[in-house]
């Protein structure tokens, strides 16, 4: 499997995505355009790590196209497009951001294809008391049948935040399945409570908590996983 | 070990707790008996601290210090361990974890990998719990069954000296409870000093781990209390027989 590797410095506007394919983002302080074109059954797995970044990230996949990104993020304003174009594409999207500033992040997925699918979990710990914006459009062509759009937003609040999530459908087909989902709040009290009453401090469960809370999804290996945690404790 | 005197607690504005007393010695097994929405659970949760209950009145005495103020945490630090009736699952935080943060924050020193695999492979295989638990998150996926003994792993390895079961019979089949009942009493055995507080609706699991009193309970508070025998009688008479006696 190709492996390759973007960050800030590299300018790459167009990656095309002809193999299958592992691509490693680290991006930090920076506004790029990215355009990500995978071709016909290829697939591509993406493991992203970004702070403080204002990008614009678009992809783009044909027939039978098969993606997984696992993203995790430090302030991040990002607008992220999906276009299934191609027939039975299928993508898992996992953002998972750490809010600290006034952001807005942008997710757009467009079902173009006939039988594509996305799953988007669109996941935040907001840790002050800073505006933090998730705007989620999932839309289905008239002309894509039997397709399969999902989305799931959460933001968990720790520091009193101003939090909003607008999760959008676009139906213009009644051929489709399509669910949306989304949750604002604190981490649960029983979760809570357990966990102190095994002596846990309150600090210690919400370091616990985030971490499995940003993390849970995605299937990692043992060295990104360690990446992904280290940019978490970073945070607290 | 625990005193409990002249409790009273109050849940917005209904008194749940009313004037509750009961004294628990080292090494002693108390188990209390009650109908449904007597105040059972909400004893053993404010005995662990929770906040959604008001003490109004009285104290609870832990090791002779007054605990009634303490957080959650402190008091399980100071060696109380509540099973939880309805253990809850936490997505995305694994057993193991969980339990060796818990095992680092009441010791001084951090426990190595290695004991703590040990440990946990030892007192698993005890429970017949299967390994790959570990790295599951808690309780994800688990029956009722197996996260009681979930629960008992947490006690083996946490080590309290204070145990209070809140019907950790019920969800068991009858070679779990069994299990259970033989690890916790094995348990009893090797740390000898240690006190239970057990809460049921039935006399089966006191056949297994034997208390020295039973006590009765209904509108908040001991009505009744007894040897082991007295379970048996509940279950015969029903508690509105003893209670008009």
């Amino acid at each position: 499997m190709l492996r390759l590797s973007l960050t800030e410095r590299d300018i790459a506007d167009d990656i095309i995505i002809t193999e299958d394919t592992i691509l490693e983002i680290r991006l930090s302080n920076c506004r790029q355009n990215i355009n990500v074109d995978v071709m016909d059954n290829m697939c591509l797995e993406v493991f992203e790590m970004d702070s403080d970044t204002t990008n614009t990230i678009n992809y783009t996949l044909r027939d039978n196209a098969q993606v997984i990104v696992n993203k995790i993020a430090k302030n991040c304003s990002d607008v992220t497009t999906i276009n299934l174009i191609g027939d039975k594409a299928t993508i898992k999207y996992y953002s998972n951001i750490m809010n600290f500033y006034d952001n807005t992040y942008k997710f757009n997925v467009y079902h173009k294809g006939n039988y594509s699918n996305s799953d988007i979990y669109n996941y935040c710990v907001n840790f002050t008391n800073s505006e933090f914006k998730f705007l989620v459009n999932g839309s289905i062509d008239k002309k894509a049948i039997e397709c399969s759009c999902n989305q799931d937003n959460k933001i968990i609040d720790i520091g009193n935040g101003k939090n909003y999530i607008s999760p959008n459908l676009l139906v213009d087909n009644n051929l489709v399945n399509a669910n949306h989902a989304a949750y604002i709040g604190k981490f649960k009290k029983d979760v809570l409570f357990y966990m102190k009453s095994r002596g846990l401090s309150e600090k210690e469960c919400e370091e616990l908590l985030i971490k499995g809370f940003l993390l849970g999804k995605m299937n990692l290996d043992d060295k990104t996983k360690e990446e992904f945690t280290n940019l978490i404790l970073s945070c607290f | 070990m625990l005193k409990i005197e002249d409790l009273s607690v109050k849940i917005e504005d209904r008194e749940i707790l009313k004037h509750f007393d009961i004294e628990i010695k080292d090494g002693e097994v108390h188990a209390i008996m009650g109908p449904n929405g007597t105040g059972k659970s909400t004893l053993s949760k404010v005995i662990m601290g929770s906040k959604d209950y008001e003490i109004v009145g009285g104290k609870i005495i832990f090791n002779d210090e007054d605990i009634s103020n303490l957080e959650v945490d402190e008091r399980s630090r100071k060696g109380i361990f509540l099973s939880m009736q309805s253990p809850i699952s936490i997505e995305g935080v694994s057993n193991s974890e969980f339990l060796r943060t818990a095992l680092n924050a009441r010791s001084s020193e951090p426990i190595g990998l290695f004991d703590f695999i040990k440990t946990m492979e030892e007192n698993m295989k005890e429970l017949d719990i299967k390994n790959n638990i570990v790295h599951q998150a808690i309780n994800e996926g688990s029956s009722g069954g197996e996260r009681k003994k979930n629960e008992v792993l947490q006690i083996k390895v946490l080590k309290p000296s204070f145990i209070i079961l809140d019907e950790v019979d019920s969800g068991l089949d009858v070679d779990s409870l069994k299990v259970v009942s033989e690890n916790i009493n094995k348990y009893c055995e090797e740390n000898p000093k240690t006190s239970l507080l057990i809460i049921t609706h039935y006399p089966r699991i006191l056949e297994y781990i034997k208390p020295d009193y039973v006590h009765m309970m209904v509108d908040g508070k001991i009505v009744k209390t007894g040897d082991y025998n007295l379970a048996f009688e509940i279950e015969k008479t029903g508690y509105n027989g003893l209670v008009s006696e």
